[in-house]
């Protein structure tokens, strides 16, 4: 302990640097979840009385039937569009990385936009894109025959159009990380594998997906920590609706502490989506590795 | 010496002058609420400021949402609460239970007669009051006189309140006018929706989530009936699926494709303000039907009330200010006309405004109308968890809609989530 103390004493000016950091990690990151999942352990509606409950909390979770629900949409969601996506950006990204591309940052500027608007603004803008007689979305949809798909009336229609949402947004995001995976790549394989007479596509399936693997899984563990925690923009598109089908973990428990004002429930809900999620993404680095 | 005296001269100066100041100081009090209640606040802030000089006043406009979020996070933060808030009549029972607001009896109580019976209670605890109350939403039909016409009905407000005395005259009407005009009766969506509608036909027949004695309500063969009447306008057709506040419901008024919106007065101003300047002298306004012949022919819908925060240092200007807007009968005359926010107290419905023509109702006394109804409007217990028991229902009357459930079903649900949650409330039914 003293010569801890001895140490800390000697670099005294470097720790006094770095201090800033860790007092607004501390104030703004450790306080608030120490003091949420103390929160989690009691029953408190945002007035001056705060009844301990123990575990109660936790225990109607596996009641809450919307909870429940949320998180089934959750992984329905994932389903629905992560997949898809992280193929495109893969795909997306090696045809930006051609050597043939011309305005090769113009591309990448355009699919990497999205990202930035700020997420409210994005469930704004696509409830008026997937109005169902107002919308762009059902006006490209009748040039091809299409009828009018009430895309945030109906409960199935309403996940797609979370899906959709999700792909424009975060596609770009994916895309830059593909980019970078691929400059890893020696390009010695591809001219030993167009030797032994690879196509494009055998080039592809067989060296560049392959050897994205780690960003794959790198982006796959996000997006499930990002599909988990979808809140702003669909609350805005949907507000979880129509009849629930569209409620994301974090939105319920926005609306079980915010709207509902029970504040204990929302802590212990917010820790146990935290487990679920870190349970998700532990799970994938373990497969990944296994399919080494 | 001679600094002696400098110092001493100096400190007799301050002493006098803040003795001097004390006697008007000058307060500034700060306001949170949307912009609509802002707006007719202004109305009469010449006045404000001329006889309480030394108040003036800091508005802050959010959304409704912000509002609530705003108010709850400065309270729990204990600090940054604004002075004076306005708050809706749904909203005010979950801020008096977690001790936000300041008591406001003494300025309640001797107008308790005079107020518009369905407000006091959410803002009341032990007899004690937490909020004033501001305006109210009485609710009637609003009609297209034209489209009326077309489908061969009257078009003066008397004679279709005769013609349509009660909800299955309506029912019958719709699908007149359906087969004439191709117009919708009224617009219902089965999404996105906070069953506005529902809520204040049921409040219409007394019905809410529960009653005064804890028993839950919403369940009742009354409610099932309300929510099946409903289901036959939108599954027959007679209903414009959009939800309210959106860009289709908004197009429908406008372009003519409903013939009647069962709203509130404050739907008045929004009308001729911004949602269909141009239909000026089509519309009227009447009586809602009855459900049963004798019954009450008004709801409610909206309404909201001034309160105090507890954090607030300056509680003698706050009252000051609430009373000069709620409580004065010139100011809520000025607030009315302004943008038709309807007073809460009975004594101002006698001001000879209310006899006159509104113009964009083809000179119908608008205010009358509305001010006749309002001792009819049925008492309706919001609860402290309006928004959640809200929530619930508008998820499940959208499965009913939609055709996932029967209305029994959707309803039952709704009961059995308030009697699991909140045990303290028991099933009837």
């Amino acid at each position: 302990m003293k010569a801890l103390i001895a140490a800390i004493k000697r670099h005294r000016t470097g720790y006094l640097f770095i201090s800033p950091f860790f007092v607004l990690f501390g104030a703004f990151m450790v306080y608030p979840l120490v003091s949420s999942l103390v929160l989690s352990f009691y029953s408190w509606g945002g007035g001056s009385v705060r009844t301990f409950v123990g575990f109660a909390n936790y225990g109607r979770l596996f009641r809450d039937a919307i909870f429940l629900k949320s998180l089934a949409n959750a992984g329905v969601l994932y389903l629905l569009y992560v997949p898809l996506m992280t193929f495109l950006a893969i795909v997306l990204a090696v045809l930006v990385n051609s050597a043939w591309l011309k305005l090769r940052s113009a591309f990448r500027t355009v699919i990497y936009i999205p990202n930035v608007v700020s997420l409210v603004v994005l469930g704004l803008l696509f409830s008026f894109v997937m109005n169902r007689s107002y919308g762009v979305l059902n006006m490209l949809l009748s040039y091809v025959g299409i009828g009018k798909v009430s895309w945030l009336g109906d409960p199935l229609a309403a996940k797609f159009a979370v899906a959709i949402m999700m792909i424009w947004r975060w596609l770009g995001v994916n895309m830059i990380y593909m980019l970078a995976g691929l400059q890893a790549i020696p390009s010695e394989l591809y001219e030993a594998a167009s030797v032994d007479g690879a196509g494009a596509l055998g080039r592809f399936f067989r060296i560049t997906i392959p050897m994205l693997k780690p960003v794959i899984v790198f982006a796959l563990i996000l997006s499930t920590i990002g599909t988990i925690g979808m809140f702003a923009e669909v609350q805005q598109l949907t507000d979880g609706g129509p009849m629930n089908s569209t409620v994301t973990p974090v939105l319920h428990l926005y609306n079980t502490g915010f709207r509902y004002f029970k504040f204990g429930y929302a802590s212990s809900m917010a820790y146990v989506i935290f487990i679920i999620a870190s349970a998700l993404s532990i799970a994938q680095l373990r497969i990944a590795r296994r399919f080494g | 010496m001679k600094r002696f005296a400098l110092v001493t001269i100096c400190m007799v100066a301050l002493l006098v002058g803040s003795l001097a100041t004390q006697a008007e100081d000058p307060v500034t009090i700060t306001y949170w609420g949307w912009e609509y209640t802002i707006n007719v606040i202004q109305a009469n802030m010449e006045a404000f400021s001329a006889a309480h000089p030394n108040i003036s006043v800091e508005f802050v406009a959010m959304t409704p949402d912000d509002l609530y979020q705003s108010v709850l996070l400065a309270h729990q933060a204990g600090e940054g609460a604004p002075d004076v808030v306005v708050l809706e009549t749904k909203n005010i029972g979950q801020y008096v239970d977690i001790g936000a607001l300041a008591d406001v009896t003494d300025l309640v109580e001797p107008h308790v007669a005079d107020f518009d019976p369905s407000k006091l209670p959410p803002m009341e605890r032990d007899g004690k009051y937490y909020g004033v109350p501001v305006d109210s939403g009485p609710v009637l039909m609003f009609y297209r006189t034209d489209l009326f016409q077309q489908a061969g009905l009257p078009t003066d407000p008397d004679d279709v309140a005769n013609a349509l005395k009660t909800w299955d005259d309506y029912y019958a009407a719709a699908i007149d006018i359906k087969e004439a005009t191709g117009a919708y009766m009224l617009a219902y969506a089965n999404f996105s929706y906070d069953q506005r509608i529902l809520e204040t036909l049921l409040q219409q027949r007394g019905i809410g989530y529960v009653d005064f004695d804890d028993k839950i309500t919403i369940n009742s063969p009354a409610a099932v009936s309300t929510l099946e009447y409903i289901g036959r306008l939108v599954s027959e057709g007679y209903a414009q699926n959009a939800p309210a506040w959106f860009d289709e419901w908004y197009a429908g008024i406008a372009g003519g494709e409903v013939a009647t919106i069962v709203s509130a007065v404050w739907m008045g101003g929004f009308l001729r303000s911004w949602i269909a300047p141009d239909l000026e002298g089509l519309w009227r306004v009447t009586d809602l039907p009855a459900w049963a012949v004798g019954g009450s022919r008004t709801s409610n819908s909206g309404g909201s009330n001034y309160a105090i925060s507890v954090q607030s240092e300056k509680i003698d200007a706050a009252r000051t200010f609430i009373e000069f807007m709620a409580l004065r009968p010139e100011s809520l005359i000025n607030k009315l006309q302004a943008m038709d926010e309807f007073p809460s107290l009975y004594s101002v419905y006698s001001d000879p405004f209310f006899n006159e023509g509104v113009a964009y109702f083809g000179g119908q006394a608008y205010y009358k109308a509305f001010a006749e109804l309002v001792p009819q409007i049925p008492a309706w217990r919001y609860t402290s968890h309006y928004a959640e028991f809200n929530g619930q229902l508008a998820s499940e009357v959208e499965a009913y809609l939609q055709g996932a459930k029967t209305a029994q079903e959707a309803l039952d649900a709704v009961a059995t989530y308030i009697n699991t949650n909140y045990p303290e409330f028991v099933l009837q039914y």
